[in-house]
């Protein structure tokens, strides 16, 4: 498994934690479920990317919040 | 502080804009009761021929964007472009510009200024926030969306009672700061983590080009 792998697996386990009645606005993405950020993580595109790097600069920020 | 001239333009033709436009309405009454003159392009009135009309014979100070965007323009209804990176924003000159609206401040923003806008405040990539799928009729009583209201229109409430731009921007952010740690305790809700999440999300987004020190 590279580093990208290990990160997205990461940002998977902290989605499919997220309850089912919560939905994420993103704009011209849509109005997403939580299946619906799996699928754009899973599939590595344009998103899921933003999304991965988004988390993992929120990971590494924690101590400074 | 003398009466200025606020525009905001409110489309609500799908969910996204809806919550926008009922986020807007705390701003627009806030404003009416400083004494501002409000133009409240809102709902089908959201097109370009009406904005620009507006901008040109009312000149308002500030304007407030609330729609779809993408890096070179905002929307109005039904997505309609109303401000286009180098074809018309040189209608936003003079004026401090909140665009709420994802993306709009990574090409639209800076063409914007360097076109004459006094500043541009907005987001480089989407804008995002959480709602309770079995709240979506009645914005205002979705808890989820609240919360990411109270950190975007800081920026807004911030200008229209005469701060700098630069304190508008850092009013916000901190408020982000503040709702990231206040659901960050360990007793916090199942969806804590989410909102923490996306809170950083939109405060990493929000950039404010232009005049630091300018005022409504």
């Amino acid at each position: 498994m590279t580093l990208q792998d290990d990160m997205i697996q990461l940002v998977l386990i902290r989605i499919e934690s997220m309850p089912d009645y919560i939905e994420v606005n993103l704009g011209s993405f849509g109005t997403l479920n939580k299946a619906a950020l799996i699928s754009h993580i899973k599939k590595n595109d344009e998103l899921g990317k933003q999304i991965v790097a988004m988390q993992m600069e929120y990971l590494r920020s924690l101590k400074s919040l | 502080m003398s009466p200025k001239r606020i525009l905001f333009t409110r489309p609500e033709h799908d969910k996204v804009t809806f919550y926008l436009s009922c986020w807007a309405h705390e701003l627009l009454v806030q404003a009416k009761n400083k004494g501002h003159h409000i133009i409240d392009v809102g709902a089908e009135k959201a097109i370009k021929s009406v904005l620009e009309e507006y901008l040109i014979k009312s000149n308002p100070r500030l304007v407030l964007l609330n729609g779809h965007g993408n890096r070179e323009a905002v929307g109005g209804h039904k997505d309609e472009l109303l401000i286009i990176k180098a074809q018309n924003d040189h209608l936003l000159a003079g004026k401090i510009i909140y665009a709420l609206s994802c993306h709009s401040a990574a090409e639209l923003g800076p063409s914007a200024v360097a076109s004459g806008a006094t500043a541009f405040i907005g987001y480089n990539a989407p804008f995002c926030f959480l709602t309770d799928k079995n709240r979506e009729c009645t914005p205002d009583n979705d808890p989820l969306a609240n919360i990411f209201k109270e950190a975007s229109n800081q920026i807004g409430l911030s200008l229209i009672k005469g701060k700098t731009v630069q304190s508008a921007y850092q009013t916000s952010q901190n408020k982000f700061q503040q709702l990231i740690r206040k659901h960050g305790s360990s007793d916090s809700t199942p969806e804590a983590k989410e909102i923490r999440f996306w809170l950083f999300w939109d405060m990493k987004s929000q950039v404010a080009h232009g005049e630091q020190g300018a005022t409504l």
